[in-house]
């Protein structure tokens, strides 16, 4: 693996000669938050952020998408629509890049959703560590994601006046090549990375739960299904679906058919939607599988430390703590964690 | 590192085009609807469902109702309760529409086999194990008794009037027919579908049974089954769910940790126990 150096000041040329080929995602501030969103001035790159309100994964799968464009009462006229731009995201958290490497895990097994695979083979990530915890809903050194070791391009590590830098990939070595403000990382660059990591390892926040938390949180999960505690969520919930949009894993999503003004063409698009709305697992005859918000919530957590975890051998929780911090019934993953760890 | 996955050569999201050849109604509700894809057979499994597309309104997952046997075309039983269904009831042969499919794992045939077999259907429920009691009929001497229970609300409800005149006259099979709520005319059996259990012998070292209803029926239905000593890894469920994407992704017809669409939608009772929220 390729080890380099770059300057800080050296950034914005960096960003300016990305630019050049890729439409460059990055963090941004958005009055008193973080976002990420294009960016088109380096000098509005925040590498300084704390978690945005909204994962970088929603540009691997937006909103909304169109999926085909058809011809109203013709139904010979349709074709498939893929909405994928060469993207560049930088500047991504260790628990986002985990975030986007369990979205790749769901989105392209069998059968393969061909949209987002599609978009991801032309995204590149520039993966950033963290030099202190985001905020007090991290549960990032619990679930051991404040460190990442697959699933970029390039990951920058902060020395103070310079980034460390790991080239990962043939298509990262690609995005270096050729740039003079790039130089080899030599015995100093190390000691200072060494440094930088033992500063971390200080500045982040203790692991909040148990020891062994990945294999204990789904046992403790798991061993909760009819426990009191779901009720207790589900009485406080406002089945608002806020938790679900915040969340960097969550991939569920609705179709729909849009007809322009004109009643002749149309698109089908799909848009995010919500385990936690009321209507979602309803069925024709009005039958709803999850008809209270206690079915609704727990679902929500068992999918990401259960379902998720047995499927495919790892929580799907990344502990960003963004569903904790959006939550307007202040329903605290943290807390729910703790609360099933001790119990 | 990401390895970049292969693309599939086609959209799983595109619809392919079928067209309707014949429309039959079969109550004030449900029409039949027989459709050739243009340029494949359908091949399906009997239980398997497929995405009907109508452009500018929707999509619907529908159960397939003909027999697999039959392999240039294929048939929809379709209840008008939406949108979607509400504007596939106004095609007419000659009209197009969108296919995505067949969706869904299918009926295990190799399981029943040899077997004594129970169907239940309760109303809708005919039409996905219509095309598994047909298959089974057209491969007769694979099996023991046949035997069919059909329950509907009321008599204009029953569907495939024709052919159930034919089945209740038949030899190969044992068929009953009960209705909740009998009109006038009604002069065959009464009350809900658990009530024909005691019209029949079942030996339980030799029946497989097969349920599919609304969601309410199972319960009651199973218990009648374990009632007679049937094993329960010899009952079978097929169920409903709101499939979106039939891809296993977009979340509606999840269950627990299984989303029906890819792993369902038939599914053995002793598996299918286990799982809250399934039935």
């Amino acid at each position: 693996m390729q080890t380099l150096v770059i300057p800080k000041q050296a950034i914005g040329r960096l960003v300016e000669d990305l630019r050049a080929q890729w439409k460059v995602i990055g963090p941004k501030r958005k009055e008193t938050q973080f976002v990420f969103g294009e960016i088109e001035d380096a000098r509005d790159l925040a590498l300084d952020y704390t978690t945005t309100i909204l994962p970088p994964a929603k540009f691997l799968f937006p909103p909304s998408e169109t999926l085909l464009e058809f011809q109203v009462g013709e139904a010979g006229a349709r074709r498939p629509v893929v909405e994928a731009e060469p993207s560049l995201l930088f500047g991504v958290h260790p628990c986002d890049v985990h975030g986007i490497n369990i979205l790749d895990e769901v989105m392209t097994d069998d059968p393969v959703d061909a949209n987002y695979a599609s978009r991801r083979s032309g995204c590149r990530i520039v993966a950033l560590e963290c030099t202190r915890t985001c905020s007090e809903f991290n549960l990032c050194t619990d679930k051991g994601t404040n460190r990442v070791e697959w699933g970029f391009d390039l990951l920058m590590v902060d020395l103070g006046d310079r980034y460390f830098v790991y080239v990962h990939s043939a298509p990262g070595e690609d995005l270096v090549r050729g740039k003079d403000y790039f130089r080899s990382a030599d015995a100093d660059d190390r000691v200072a990375l060494e440094k930088a990591r033992e500063a971390q390892g200080k500045a982040m926040a203790a692991p909040r739960l148990s020891a062994n938390t990945a294999s204990r949180l789904h046992a403790a999960v798991k061993d909760s299904y009819d426990g009191l505690i779901w009720e207790a969520i589900g009485r406080r919930c406002l089945s608002c679906g806020t938790c679900t949009n915040v969340c960097p894993t969550c991939n569920c999503y609705d179709v729909e058919d849009r007809v322009q003004l004109d009643l002749c063409g149309g698109f089908r698009c799909r848009t995010w939607d919500s385990c936690q709305s009321t209507r979602f697992a309803e069925v024709a005859g009005g039958e709803n599988f999850r008809e209270k918000a206690v079915a609704r919530q727990r679902h929500r957590i068992f999918k990401k430390e259960v379902f998720q975890f047995e499927k495919y051998g790892r929580s799907a929780c990344v502990g960003c703590g963004r569903c904790s911090s959006a939550c307007v019934a202040s329903i605290r993953l943290t807390e729910i964690y703790q609360q099933l760890m001790e119990a | 590192m990401l390895v970049s996955p292969v693309l599939p050569a086609r959209s799983p999201f595109l619809p392919e085009i079928g067209t309707i050849l014949k429309v039959t109604e079969l109550t004030a509700k449900e029409k039949v609807f027989e459709i050739a894809l243009a340029d494949r057979p359908l091949g399906h499994t009997p239980c398997q469902f497929v995405q009907v597309s109508m452009f500018g309104i929707g999509e619907a997952p529908i159960s397939i109702s003909s027999s697999p046997t039959v392999s240039d075309t294929f048939e929809l039983c379709v209840r008008n309760v939406g949108s979607v269904t509400s504007a596939i009831h106004r095609l007419k042969p000659g009209d197009k529409v969108g296919i995505r499919g067949p969706f869904g794992n299918g009926f295990p045939t190799e399981k029943i086999l040899g077997k004594d077999v129970l169907f239940v259907c309760g109303g809708l429920g005919l039409a996905p194990l219509r095309s598994l009691i047909r298959w089974s009929l057209e491969h007769r001497r694979s099996f023991g008794r046949l035997i069919t229970f059909y329950g509907s609300k009321n008599p204009s409800e029953l569907l495939y009037k024709n052919e159930l005149e034919q089945w209740k006259n038949s030899q190969e099979m044992e068929f009953h027919v009960t209705v909740d709520r009998p009109d006038d005319s009604w002069t065959g059996n009464t009350g809900v579908i658990t009530t024909l259990f005691n019209r029949v012998q079942l030996d339980p070292l030799k029946t497989v049974a097969v349920v599919v209803g609304p969601p309410v029926m199972y319960k009651f239905v199973i218990l009648e089954l374990l009632k007679r000593a049937v094993m329960e890894s010899r009952i079978y469920v097929s169920l409903e769910r709101r499939m979106r994407c039939g891809l296993g992704k977009c979340g509606h017809c999840q269950m627990n940790g299984i989303y029906v669409c890819q792993e369902g939608p038939v599914f053995c009772y002793s598996d299918v126990k286990k799982i809250p929220e399934a039935l």
